[in-house]
């Protein structure tokens, strides 16, 4: 029948299509003598694809500045961009893709320390030097020599977080949630608990959740009944709006606190009225008054729309981090290594920035609060902790 | 004590919408013994189809991405349309191009035709339903039901079109390479969203938002009350589904096409419209649930998954094949799930303790707690 050959034509050329954009994908493969590859690995879908996209918004803002001023040493900063969904092993694909196939210098990403854990050992064996803006996990820099971070670890902020919350606020009964997928969390809470509990507070309930659920009733009800002022939850954005606004329809009284996973967009607006008056450490506030910070904000304003946060900065520091350590040393893999570890006090728009040895980056930490403005919610600067 | 009331509400109404997506399954499986791996993928379209249609609704406009799913469900509705009808369109004597041509003919007009009465229904039902819900100044659970049919509809619409591009085509063959394809429409319907709508998530703001964030107070603790509308909503359709079962000629040809497919159509029974139907049901009930929660939480591609599986579970548990059974079960996994967690059990062994029942269940009684046991002949 006449519409069946219809539908097998359909089919036909949909799967010639598909063919045709995959071959087509592959290759694309150009590496001129010329320019500079930068791999980059971030989640541009899937549930952390708002950190993704806002991490990329800075980078690409950072190299089209360096190559508008000529380049590294003449030669111009190309992108290789990889989406790892947020799935570990695409993100171990992507750092052999990219390292092998596509032959770049050195890869920015990605983004969570759990992915970074993961790829770890490949980046190893690869000798790829990868920074990363923002996978804060302790043990992401010391398990490389080629692993780097241009973020703060969740040790130190941790500690910035509860001594805040314990000795300027006064915070005395504290309930934290895990996310149990991610060492981010599992990683923060363990210091935030230490740190609550050496300035004197006590953790009243300790509950978890798996990422991406939806229902946070049991875990909501427990801390209710624990009597908590305080609840530290260092999450993604998939989920701390929907716990947030089921908090709010529990009618739990606590105030909520959260790491710097809080600072984008997607937790800030879509929480609801809960988030008024809730806290989190950054990387970086809007409303610091360098010159060089104010030109970063306006720029990424007028370029997304939106105020930059911690993701957008650290994007963008990322890449200024790889272009000081090719300037001191060259564009080789193992000179843009050398460059990194050399890295002291670099002037980014986080703040100055040091390498120590084992690939952490010294520097310091800002806390910042939640408020209502209009119909949308903004954040203001409380106080900066240095390390 | 509270906090045990707390629990069972929740796990009641968590429950009731794995029984929706466990019906899903189990009609499917009834009628023509293929584990649908796709089902938690017509969870996810409904959602989002509820999101656009909700968008649409606030604004006065229809979205371009609403547009394009028109455009594309009107052809293929079309297409569907033409497989039977384009033949009556040939003169008996016409052979050759002439008859191809004809038939071609047939299968554009047919699409475009379709196509455009979508598109004005779809146009017509916002203007309309938008005017009526501003007049009367709706509160959010109204603007719930006035989105709950096109997710039902675009659920029945997807689950259909899975039907005839994925299974159709290899229906008799072996049933590791129906099993196989479905988790392959799965993926590809997943993926297809994902490049279509990106990968964000879509929460519904506005009104809705303001009626979720309504509770009434159970063991001394705020409970959305739109979760006791999941409970509603799901024993309304599951009498409804029984009515249609058992009570209708249409039913008696699903029972009978369940017990033999072969028998039934030699009897007359027209069994692929029929199994062609029974995909629309409960893809129609998946998208239904996918709203609700949607409407709850939000909408995302991967929102599918975890539902989609725990209800495969709920339906294997109350016996594949059984629609008490899949109710039962759907009830059954919602309150274990939350009663695990208020027992003190890390929230990580959830998904141990839902599959450790699932075997369980099949080492003790394999056919299911409310299944019939199979019998092989030999």
């Amino acid at each position: 029948m006449m519409a069946n050959q219809v539908w097998r034509w359909a089919g036909g050329v949909a799967a010639a299509l598909a063919l045709a954009i995959g071959v087509g994908g592959c290759g694309k493969r150009s590496a001129k003598a010329e320019t500079i590859e930068l791999g980059v690995i971030l989640p541009l879908s899937g549930d952390l694809q708002a950190f993704g996209s806002s991490t990329l918004d800075g980078i690409k803002y950072r190299v089209e500045q360096l190559n508008q001023a000529g380049g590294i040493g003449g030669k111009l900063i190309s992108l290789q961009i990889e989406d790892d969904r947020n799935d570990q092993s695409q993100c171990i694909a992507a750092v052999t893709k990219l390292s092998g196939l596509k032959g770049v210098t050195a890869i920015i990403g990605p983004i969570t320390s759990t992915s970074a854990l993961a790829c770890s050992s490949t980046i190893t064996a690869e000798k790829v030097p990868t920074l990363s803006p923002t996978a804060t996990n302790d043990r992401v820099a010391p398990s490389s020599p080629y692993l780097f971070r241009a973020c703060f670890n969740d040790s130190f902020q941790g500690r910035v977080i509860a001594h805040y919350a314990a000795r300027d606020r006064g915070f005395k009964q504290a309930a934290v949630m895990t996310e149990l997928s991610s060492d981010y969390s599992i990683g923060l809470v363990k210091s935030f608990t230490e740190a609550f509990t050496a300035a004197g507070g006590t953790i009243v309930a300790e509950t978890s959740y798996q990422g991406k659920s939806t229902e946070f009733g049991t875990q909501l009800q427990k801390i209710r009944a624990s009597g908590a002022e305080l609840v530290f939850v260092p999450g993604y954005p998939g989920e701390v709006p929907l716990i947030l606004k089921q908090a709010a329809v529990m009618g739990v009284d606590a105030v909520f606190c959260g790491a710097d996973g809080w600072d984008h967009e997607d937790i800030i607006q879509k929480s609801g009225d809960k988030i008024v008056g809730a806290f989190f450490t950054g990387a970086f506030s809007p409303a610091d008054t360098r010159p060089h910070v104010r030109e970063f904000v306006t720029a990424i304003k007028q370029r997304t729309g939106r105020e930059p946060g911690s993701f957008e900065a650290l994007g963008y520091d990322s890449v200024t981090l790889l272009a000081e350590a090719m300037k001191a040393r060259g564009t080789d893999r193992e000179a843009v290594r050398e460059g990194l570890l050399g890295l002291r006090e670099v002037a980014a728009v986080t703040g100055p920035i040091s390498i120590t040895a084992d690939g952490n980056a010294e520097k310091a930490a800002v806390v910042m609060g939640l408020d209502k403005q209009g119909e949308g919610y903004v954040k203001k600067y409380l106080a900066t902790v240095a390390p | 004590m509270d906090a045990l009331l707390y629990s069972l509400a929740d796990g009641v109404c968590i429950g009731a919408i794995y029984a929706l997506i466990a019906l899903g399954y189990t009609l499917v499986y009834g009628i023509i013994k293929l584990i649908n791996f796709a089902h938690g993928e017509f969870y996810m379209v409904g959602a989002d189809a509820a999101w656009f249609y909700y968008q649409a609704l606030l604004t006065g406009q229809v979205g371009g991405l609403l547009l394009i799913a028109v455009a594309v469900g009107g052809v293929m509705v079309g297409l569907w349309l033409a497989r039977r009808w384009a033949q009556r369109w040939v003169r008996p004597g016409w052979t050759g191009w002439r008859r191809q041509l004809s038939q071609l003919a047939a299968i554009a007009v047919l699409a475009v035709v379709t196509a455009a009465v979508l598109y004005g229904a779809l146009t017509g039902s916002v203007v309309v339903l938008r005017a009526a819900l501003m007049a009367v100044r709706a509160p959010g659970w109204l603007y719930v039901v006035a989105i709950l049919p096109v997710a039902a509809l675009t659920g029945a619409l997807i689950a259909m079109l899975t039907e005839q591009v994925a299974y159709r085509p290899i229906r008799g063959g072996s049933r590791l390479v129906a099993l196989l394809t479905a988790i392959g429409a799965s993926c590809a319907l997943q993926n297809a969203m994902k490049f279509v709508r990106g990968g964000n998530h879509l929460a519904f703001d506005g009104p809705i938002l303001t009626f979720r964030m309504q509770s009434v107070l159970i063991g001394g603790t705020g409970f959305p009350v739109v979760k006791f509308g999941f409970v509603a909503i799901t024993l309304v359709l599951m009498l409804g589904l029984w009515w249609l079962v058992m009570r209708t000629r249409f039913g008696r040809a699903m029972r009978a096409t369940s017990q033999d497919l072969v028998a039934a159509r030699l009897m007359g029974v027209d069994v692929d419209r029929v199994i062609l139907l029974t995909f629309a049901l409960g893809g129609a009930f998946a998208g239904v649930a996918g709203c609700l929660v949607g409407a709850l939480h939000h909408a995302d591609p991967m929102m599918g998954f975890m539902p989609g599986i725990t209800a495969f579970v709920a339906a294997v548990v109350g016996g594949i094949g059984s629609i008490p059974g899949a109710v039962l079960g759907g009830f059954l996994l919602g309150l274990l799930q939350v009663l695990v967690v208020w027992a003190g059990v890390p929230e990580s062994y959830s998904g141990v303790v839902t599959f450790g029942v699932l075997i369980a269940v099949l080492v003790v009684k394999p056919e299911g707690l409310l299944g019939r046991p199979e019998t092989v002949k030999v």
